[in-house]
């Protein structure tokens, strides 16, 4: 805790000693509390307004206050109830009821180790989302539906719809390599979650993964209560680092008494949001030179060839460039064998997409009684997304009760069954977007591609230069073989996954005597996940075995159990505590089992093991991990404005070293309500101060330290068994953990009867001991090795502004503004390590780096050479220099400021709801771009290629070989050389100071500007900056417009309540500075892989739909 | 209070029972990865060592590397000649150089390491026969980066795996490398002479070395006869040099055996398709990347000289015909006659489909055309004779190998005498005139593209063969053929202090030093 801070606290104090009033007569109220069903309600606050007068109502419900005022107000308020003030009058006895059982959700948030805490009492920022927010456009996820709902809480999405990861991260980087995703707990027990495809293309799978999130049913969640800062979360210790996201699902309590039955049915479209703008005008080929030169082409860039005596057209379907001949209709010889006319498909990405669908049925049975309560649920989902070939199939059984087995002791049983069937994954579509061997030409024909994918036979597709079906062989040498690759393996092969995961959890409470509990918890989350690969085989099995089948076994099992003994207890009459000891301790276990064939299939098409043409081949690994933690709590509270706490756990984690593997993470946090402590003006409704301070941490994962020795692949070798050291991520016994220590201030207002309000948090971290898998030069024998590598800090702040501008008997208005700003550095690098590499694209052409001192996540590469007025240098060919004498900036891939606007309108029976999300600051790397432009696949590759688009005219002279500019009109050059009207000249200066004027052709231009490789001795005239886009957008997120039919119709069914929806997702852009591309394309759920990915995943989706909702 | 009195001691009792919850040997055993060995020994890195995959026929190795690099170079690949051909795939080259130093440095460097930890001298005296013979083969693959690269870490590198330090290396002398390993292979040499290990370690050596099965007497010949493959890539350098290393080596074969039959040439060799050292449909799926034949090797060279080698090595085209892809066709060209089917590929028996293809470390063939090129240069032996055997048993070695194959293809029967004699007497092949050259193009056949980095070196020693590389006026970085490999941008980076002293000489145009023709 800093000095600042300890002061702050004591003039807190001071001022609190200073308020408490002088002795003045007082009358005592007694009386009892109950809630709307009759019971009495124990452990009730109650308290004098305007006094520091307070008192709790015992088991039987019943209370004594004492209160001064002639015209005495007390405020009753209980953890999940309203509040409630009574106005005392002459009475002296009174019976008080309690309501708003489901609706007073707001006023308690469910705090660390699902202890409830009033909202009001907490010394740190949380953040709430109700179920109502969150079903509104019946997301297939919960997390799709945070976008722009908390401040300080960025979504992102990998793109392939409902079977794909949502990564959340919580107020920017905490950790430069092991950045994971908040700890997920749902009724209080720690489950499974995790990252996805954040390796890349190479390192994982190349299918787009879900993670653990995706299971939690967003129709069975009651709340989510979101832990942002290390205060927060302290208890959690070294889980917490990246925030904890505590989820409580719906239970039978939250409904009316007795039986209730809901029933919940949308469905939607989904569309592809965003293609390329492709260019309409040019078909394959290069620049004229090397289409002739490597084809045989005319200066217009036709190949003709002799088919069966016949002449025939067609342009070098083999090049990726797209500068050959000018679309003109003519017949050309496809390379498929058939005549096609020549003309512009600008809609091929939108064939190649489909339209997917989502479909959503719940059912829900609610029954609660003295005796406790219960809810039953199941949910199908049925989905196809937007990429040809998957589907999803998804079954959750839900059940939720309470029961109490007598007034001291009751059992909360909650289970949670998901069966899931997912049929070919989308892929991402890096070997079509990101690899000039998938690129597709705007006059291609989408349909050609999917006929071609396979033969007639059903073998897949025969190259030109195969002799394996001569007659189905393509004619002639194609580009975009990687594309029918693609087509083959989404669409002939299958790979079928079942998942079947079972998270259920026991709680046992026991109020051992008054102001004595007991709490004992046991969950786990176990996953069983299997699936079967079916490649066909791609050849008749007379010229070699081909075809793989395969299955592998996944086991994911989380142990979690935790007991909590607290004790609370009034020392004075204004001085609360609450003491808890406690113990929680969890086990994760993975195990992966595969079998897969070898060799091929010995029969075509036979999928089993049983076919393999040589011995199969299996793989099994496993690990483990074990974190435990004993941690104690103390709450004061002083009179009803005052509330402090204190927590501190002692922790040991399995993935360290024996010797530094116990941490001790300490928390403390104030709460001071100023509207309780002081008059303020009668505007004010409630106004409280914040201050936390805490620590977290974030162990390795499983393994990462050790020092060991490798055997597999293979094993053995012919028996005599082998090791060898790892080759890279070598371990590091030395290792420690990283820690998380931050600080926040917040404060807290709401005004004239809460139609205005506005929550402000300051925070600020320091990440030390980061762990990174240095990158090292291979030549020390590893090209990485597990190190602790720096120190980092984040700060910022968040703001929700809220309020209700319009709000009449028919109308209301509900606005809510959320914006969070981060700021991020590295502190400090170990010693003699001037950067840190993150990321390395096209040998070095750009990098992603963090330097102390600077945000972290930089992005660096070689620009264009200028000049000391800033005018590019151009190089004796015509082209930019490139300066490879140093790297420059080019971004950042951090936001600067993300957030929401969201707005509700209630009209009678109507409401309209609609959520804006935001991102500014920042940039995103798009590799896809940058070749696609080089490759003239897009309409900002025209410019210059005719005298339409501004070409220059010029001839090459014959004799010197140079491009000599001519006038218009201007019809051949000096010795009959032709005049083309491609030429380009770049703006710039010649290294001697000269402007230049030097002719190039635009295709080469485009060929040598924005092309692979660009790295000292590359000799490139490419810069990466072309791959660098500013990453601001404003994106209309969520509309939603529901009727809920009057009460009067709705009973005719018996229905109590009857509500039509109809609602968009993900609907357009108000702004967005990225072309061609959504925003969200990137893959995978962490900042890195995400920022890098740009337009290799898949395309994003647009979805339209409505539901009904019946509740009986 | 009383309450309070009840309370306080519950709470002690349950937070004593809670801190005993885990216990802490638990927490501390599932530290390390089970499937992972925590120690290691001499013996079991001995045979890590050897299992290298850019030795065996690996489909990433002949995909990324051999074939569309290498094959290139030296002309041994049957490439079209399309824009950009010479440049280098960086990401690749990069995995070729990581791969020595992260698999056989830091092997080495581990055997280094458990060996110096032996603490009594018997087991010292005892596993040296290990640590030599690994030498050897160690020396042998960091010749061949100095012969891709040039100046390379050496002397320092692998300081991670011998002094848990992340120390990065300088770079040694390209020719103080060749300099030192020579020296060390003749002093591994005359050990080996004289090594008699106690039978204990002389059964280990037995069991765990699967290159030479324990065969002192094959080690003998391969540290010899590397001796003799380095010491005439320096030989046009450093003349005086080499002759003095060669010489005795060629005059005392009881002293120094060198290989001198083909069932002595060095490989690793599967045992069947189920061995672990076989990756089925490896050669298969590394030829994908281009399964023609060289033009130049193929039509000018074994075709007209009858080459008994050519239904080994290559598949006849529809007519019967063997045909290589010329480098001055245009692509369209080339890939209208591969339409048409008038390109050879390599043999399906002997390499596409061979699952049983061994890792070639070091074939008799090249000793013989060693041989006969010393005699040729310096005298001392007959040089006709060498090479005549050198041609032989570069026959009999892919005959045999495709007599090996696993492949259901038709085997291919071991030519004739008089169809060798023939071969042997054709004016293309004839010993006579143009010796060097005709040494040099026997050579570079035998190498063909499963050899082709020492076929590209072989090259760039001699400029023989007479290969013609077009120029390819579309690349700025490479016009022509390179004369070695760009370091990965990983040393510049990452060992950039080091990376100083050799970065001047970072380009495609600089000669390794025994490049002087």
């Amino acid at each position: 805790m800093t000095k600042a801070t300890i002061r702050l606290l004591l003039i807190v104090l001071a001022g609190i000693w200073s308020i408490t009033g002088t002795a003045q007569e007082k009358k005592m109220i007694t009386g009892v509390v109950k809630d709307s069903a009759g019971n009495t309600l124990p452990n009730v606050t109650i308290y004098e307004k305007g006094t520091t007068t307070t008192a709790v109502s015992g088991m039987d419900g019943k209370f004594k206050i004492p209160v001064t005022s002639p015209r005495a107000v007390l405020v009753f308020s209980s953890v999940g109830f309203d509040r409630k003030e009574v106005t005392v009058g002459t009475q002296e006895s009174l019976t008080v009821s309690m309501t708003g059982e489901i609706t007073s959700l707001e006023g308690v948030v469910v705090t660390a180790l699902g202890i409830k805490r009033e909202q009001r009492k907490v010394g740190y920022a949380t953040s709430q989302v109700l179920a109502k927010d969150i079903i509104q456009t019946s997301p297939t996820n919960f997390a799709s539906a945070l976008y722009g709902k908390a401040p300080g809480v960025a979504i992102t999405t990998n793109p392939g719809g409902a079977t794909s990861a949502v990564g959340i991260q919580i107020r920017g980087i905490n950790s430069l390599s092991y950045q994971r995703q908040p700890l997920l707990v749902v009724d209080g027990v720690v489950i499974r979650n995790d990252d996805a495809n954040n390796e890349g293309y190479w390192g994982g799978n190349q299918r787009l993964n879900g993670n653990g999130l995706l299971d939690i049913n967003p129709e069975n969640i009651e709340s989510i209560n979101i832990l942002k800062g290390a205060a927060a979360s302290a208890l959690y210790g070294s889980d917490a680092t990246f925030g904890v996201i505590v989820i409580t699902t719906k239970n039978g309590k939250s409904a009316h008494k007795g039986l209730g039955v809901d029933v919940n049915l949308s469905a939607n479209m989904e569309n592809v949001s965003i293609t390329p703008d492709l260019q309409t005008e040019y078909g394959p080929g290069y620049d004229r030179a090397t289409n002739k030169s490597l084809y045989g082409a005319d200066d217009d860039g036709w190949i003709t060839q002799t088919v069966n005596g016949q002449t025939v057209y067609r342009p070098a379907f083999r090049a990726y460039g797209q500068f050959g001949p000018k679309v003109d209709g003519r017949q050309v010889y496809w390379w498929d064998g058939q005549m096609r006319p020549y003309t512009s498909q600008p809609n091929n990405w939108k064939k190649f997409y489909r339209q997917g669908s989502s479909e959503i049925a719940n059912i829900a049975i609610n029954n609660s009684s003295e005796k406790g309560n219960y809810r039953l649920s199941f949910t199908r989902n049925d989905y196809k997304g937007i990429q040809i070939g998957g589907k999803q199939e998804k079954n959750t059984f839900n059940f939720n009760s309470t029961y109490k087995v007598n007034s001291k002791v009751s059992v909360d049983l909650v289970a949670s069954y998901v069966n899931e069937k997912v049929h070919n994954r989308p892929r991402q579509i890096y070997y079509v977007t990101n690899n000039y061997g998938g690129f597709f030409s705007p006059v291609d024909y989408m349909d050609v591609y999917f006929q071609k994918y396979q033969t007639s036979k059903g073998y897949k597709w025969v190259d030109y230069n195969s002799n394996l079906d001569v007659d189905e062989r393509l004619k002639y040498n194609i580009r975009a073989k990687d594309f029918l690759d693609f087509l083959w393996n989404q669409l002939a092969n299958s790979f079928d996954e079942t998942t079947n995961r079972l998270i259920a959890s026991a709680t046992l409470n026991y109020n051992i005597v008054k102001g004595l509990n007991f709490r004992g918890r046991y969950g786990t989350d176990y996953t069983g996940y299997y699936a079967e690969d079916k490649e066909r085989s791609q050849q008749p099995i007379s010229f070699g075995a081909s075809g793989v089948y395969g299955t592998n076994t996944n086991r994911f099992v989380y142990n979690y159990g935790d007991l909590l003994l607290s004790y609370e207890h009034g020392i004075t009459q204004d001085l609360n505590f609450t003491a808890s000891v406690g113990y929680q301790a969890r086990r994760q276990m993975y195990s992966y089992n595969s079998a897969y064939t070898n060799g091929g299939l010995n029969t075509e098409n036979w999928f089993s093991i049983s076919a393999s043409k040589n011995n199969p081949t299996g793989a099994a690994t496993r690990s483990v991990l074990d974190k435990d933690g004993l941690f104690g709590i103390l709450n004061l509270s002083y009179h009803d404005f005052l509330f402090i706490e204190g927590t501190l756990r002692r922790e040991r984690a399995s993935t360290l070293a024996p010797g530094y593997n116990t941490f001790y993470y300490p928390g403390v946090s104030g709460a001071f309500e100023l509207s309780n402590a002081l008059q303020l003006p009668a505007f004010v409704t409630y106004s409280k101060l914040r201050a936390a301070y805490g620590v977290v941490g974030n162990p390795p994962d499983p393994y990462k330290g050790n020092v060991a020795y490798i055997s597999t692949p293979p094993g053995n070798v012919e028996g005599i068994p082998i090791l060898y050291p790892a080759t890279s991520n070598f371990g590091n016994t030395q290792l420690k953990n990283e820690q998380k220590k931050e600080i926040e201030f917040g404060w807290e207002n709401k005004f004239l009867k809460n139609r205005l309000g506005f929550d402000i948090t300051y925070y600020n971290d320091k990440v030390v001991n980061m762990i990174l898998p240095l990158s090292t030069p291979a030549t020390i024998g590893s090209s990485s090795v597990v190190v602790n590598v720096g120190d980092m800090r984040n700060y910022g702040v968040e703001l929700s502004l809220y309020g209700t501008p319009v709000k009449t008997k028919d109308l209301s208005w509900d606005a809510r503004l959320n914006v969070a700003f981060n700021r991020n550095k590295v502190v400090a690098l170990m010693p003699g390590l001037e950067q840190l590499q993150h990321s390395n694209l096209d040998n070095g052409s750009l990098l992603v780096i963090s330097q102390p001192g600077k945000q972290a996540g930089d992005i660096i590469g070689y620009k264009r050479r200028v000049d000391d007025k800033g005018n590019y240098i151009i190089n004796s060919d015509g082209y930019y220099d490139i300066n490879f004498d140093q790297q420059s900036k080019m971004g950042n891939l951090q936001a600067k400021a993300t957030g929401g606007l969201i707005n509700t309108f209630n009209y009678k029976n109507f409401s309209v709801n609609f959520l804006i999300d935001f991102r500014f600051g920042g940039q995103v790397i798009s590799q896809a771009l940058l070749y696609g432009t080089g490759a003239g696949l897009y309409k900002n590759s025209l410019f210059g290629r005719d005298a339409d688009h501004g070409g220059l005219p010029y001839y090459t002279d014959k004799n010197s070989g140079k491009n000599v500019q001519v006038a218009d009109n201007v019809g051949q050059g000096p010795n009959g050389e032709k005049v083309f009207h491609d030429g380009m000249v770049l703006k710039g200066v010649t290294a001697d100071g000269k402007a230049n004027a030097t002719v190039i052709d635009a295709p080469s231009y485009y060929e040598n500007t924005f092309t692979w490789g660009s790295w000292p001795g590359s000799g490139s005239t490419s810069t990466y900056e072309a791959a660098v886009f500013n990453n601001d957008y404003i994106k209309l997120r969520e509309v939603s417009l529901s009727y809920a039919l009057p009460r009067k119709i709705a009973s005719k069914i018996k229905a109590q309540n009857f509500v039509i929806s109809v609602y968009g997702r993900n609907l357009f852009y108000l702004h967005k500075t990225l072309p061609y591309l959504d925003p969200e394309e990137g893959v995978g759920t962490n900042w890195l892989s995400s920022g890098t990915t740009s337009g290799q995943g898949n395309a994003a989706t647009r979805s339209l739909g409505g539901s009904i909702r019946v509740s009986f | 209070m009383k309450k309070l009195i009840i309370s306080i001691p519950l709470l002690i009792i349950l937070a004593g029972s809670l801190v005993t919850g885990c216990k802490k040997s638990q927490i501390d055993n599932d530290y390390f990865n089970p499937d992972n060995a925590v120690s290691a020994s001499v013996s079991s890195l001995y045979s890590g060592l050897f299992y290298n995959e850019k030795v065996m026929p690996r489909y990433w190795n002949l995909y990324t590397f051999l074939i569309p690099m290498m094959g290139t170079y030296s002309q041994t690949a049957g490439y079209t000649n399309s824009g950009k051909v010479y440049e280098q795939a960086v990401n690749y080259t990069k995995d070729r150089w990581d791969y020595f130093y992260t698999t056989t440095i830091a092997r080495y460097r581990e055997i280094q390491k458990y060996y110096d930890k032996l603490s009594t001298d018997a087991d010292k005296q005892g596993y040296q026969i290990f640590l030599e013979t690994a030498r050897i083969f160690v020396y042998d693959q960091t010749a061949q980066m100095v012969d891709m690269w040039g100046s390379i870490p050496f002397s320092t590198a692998g300081q991670l795996n011998a002094t848990s330090t992340i120390t990065p290396p300088s770079y040694d002398n390209a020719s103080d490398i060749y300099n030192s390993i020579l020296t060390d292979l003749k002093r591994i040499s005359d050990y080996l002479a004289t090594a008699a290990p106690d039978a204990f370690y002389q059964n280990q050596f037995n069991a765990y070395d699967y290159v030479n099965k324990g065969s002192i007497t094959k080690w003998r010949k391969y540290c010899n006869s590397l001796i003799l493959r380095l010491a005439m890539r320096i030989s046009y350098q450093n003349e005086t040099a080499a002759k003095a290393i060669i010489q005795p080596i060629l005059s005392n074969s009881t002293q120094y055996p060198v290989i001198s039959a083909v069932s002595e040439s060095i490989t690793i060799q599967p045992s069947s398709t189920t061995s672990t050292l076989t990756v089925v449909n490896d050669m298969r799926s590394g030829f994908g990347v281009n399964p023609f034949a060289p033009g130049k090797m193929v039509d000018t060279v074994m075709v007209p000289s009858l080459d008994p080698r050519l239904p080994v090595y290559f598949t006849a085209n529809k007519n019967g015909q063997y045909h290589g892809v010329p480098l001055t066709w245009n692509s369209t060209r080339v890939s209208d006659s591969t339409t048409a089917n008038y390109f050879s590929r390599w043999d399906s028996t002997t390499f596409t489909e061979n699952n049983l293809f061994p890792g070639i470390i070091m074939d008799a063939a090249e000793v013989s055309f060693l041989k006969a090129e010393a005699y040729e240069r310096w005298g001392g032996g007959d040089p006709k004779a060498a090479y005549e055997t050198g041609i032989r048993q570069s026959i009999q070695f892919y005959v045999g190998i495709n007599n090996k194959s696993d492949y259901s293809g038709a085997k291919e029967a071991m030519p004739s005498d008089p169809t060798i004699t023939a071969f042997l007497a054709n004016p293309l092949v004839a010993y006579g005139t143009n010796n060097l050259e005709k040494i040099a193009t026997q050579k570079w056949i035998d190498f063909n593209i499963m050899q082709a980095n020492q076929a590209w070196a072989e090259w760039r020693r001699t400029k023989l063969p007479k290969l013609t590389f077009p120029t390819d006026p579309s690349s700025v970085l490479s016009p022509n053929v390179p004369t070695r490999l760009l370091y990965p941008s990983t040393e510049s980076s990452l060992n950039s202090a080091n990376y100083a002293a050799v970065k001047s000489g970072d380009n495609v145009t600089t000669k390794v030093f025994w490049d002087v023709k």
